[in-house]
């Protein structure tokens, strides 16, 4: 159990502030399952490691209107079937078992993002400034006429 | 970092603040103090990031948005003559960050993570965290 700066003392667990990165990815492959905020970096340790997820938004446990995101992606991740959502904390043993029997095919890494930004930084590398396509009113007509047309990259 | 294959074979730098999370194997740094930690250290180490990137000259600007830091660093790259990339973390599929608004006019592209969002405010999506 990751405590970070809290004086958190745990009956049942063993407690640390932080670990490495060596030393957490070691935990989670360990892990049957992780138990967790909706934070975006502890959803993808567990998700690229195939284990269920047990999610608490933050909002759950403290009201912070700052973060009202994490309750959106906590349902996202149960949609996809790789997760389960607490709303009370007292639902928190009943939720545990429910993930432990979830199934889900294996995670295959979406790289898309990844691809682009490699792409666009070798365009970028040979001197082209790739700009988006920009949308351009044809001959400034009503917006049915509206196109989109990519921008030429000087060469 | 999930990005980390695309722009690690380019000679790199990277920005991020201090703090107590692992910064092992990530290359050169430049470390920030957060302006929640001391604000005149934050100012300085700032001031000093600044300059280095005054006279690095980087071609690409990269960011997924550090808060408070970004609304100076991203627009003065830009003012620099670097191609600024914002990419809006995925944590926000509804509405965007505070620094991504303020941002988003010096970016040369404008991602999200998330479709709904992209469609909601116009922004590109190619591809999310999940």
């Amino acid at each position: 159990m990751q405590i970070g700066r809290s004086m958190f003392e745990a009956n049942h667990a063993e407690t640390f502030p932080f670990k490495s990165k060596e030393e957490a990815e070691a935990y989670y492959e360990e892990s049957r399952l992780v138990v967790c905020h909706a934070g975006v970096g502890s959803i993808l340790g567990g998700m690229t490691r195939n284990k269920p997820l047990v999610l608490i938004p933050r909002t759950v446990l403290v009201s912070d209107s700052n973060d009202d995101q994490q309750a959106i992606v906590a349902e996202k991740v149960r949609r996809m079937g790789r997760g389960v959502v607490v709303g009370d904390i007292s639902e928190l043993c009943d939720k545990i078992r429910e993930a432990e029997r979830l199934e889900f095919p294996p995670y295959v890494k979406s790289t898309a993002l990844s691809d682009f930004v490699a792409d666009l930084l070798l365009r970028i590398s040979k001197g082209e400034r790739p700009g988006k396509g920009r949308r351009r009113l044809k001959n400034k007509s009503p917006p049915s006429e509206i196109i989109w047309i990519e921008k030429e990259s000087p060469s | 970092m999930e990005l980390k294959d695309a722009w690690e074979p380019y000679d790199h730098t990277i920005l991020t603040y201090v703090s107590d999370r692992p910064l092992d194997g990530m290359g050169e740094l430049m470390l920030v103090y957060p302006p929640w930690k001391s604000v005149t250290r934050c100012l300085w180490t700032l001031s000093k990031a600044l300059l280095k990137i005054l006279f690095d000259k980087p071609d690409v600007v990269l960011s997924t948005g550090m808060g408070y830091v970004d609304m100076f660093a991203f627009p003065f790259c830009k003012l620099l003559g670097a191609y600024t990339v914002y990419i809006e973390s995925a944590a926000n599929v509804d509405h965007l960050s505070g620094t991504g608004n303020v941002v988003r006019r010096f970016a040369d592209r404008f991602l999200v993570q998330w479709e709904e969002l992209a469609d909601k405010i116009g922004a590109e999506y190619k591809g999310g965290a999940f």
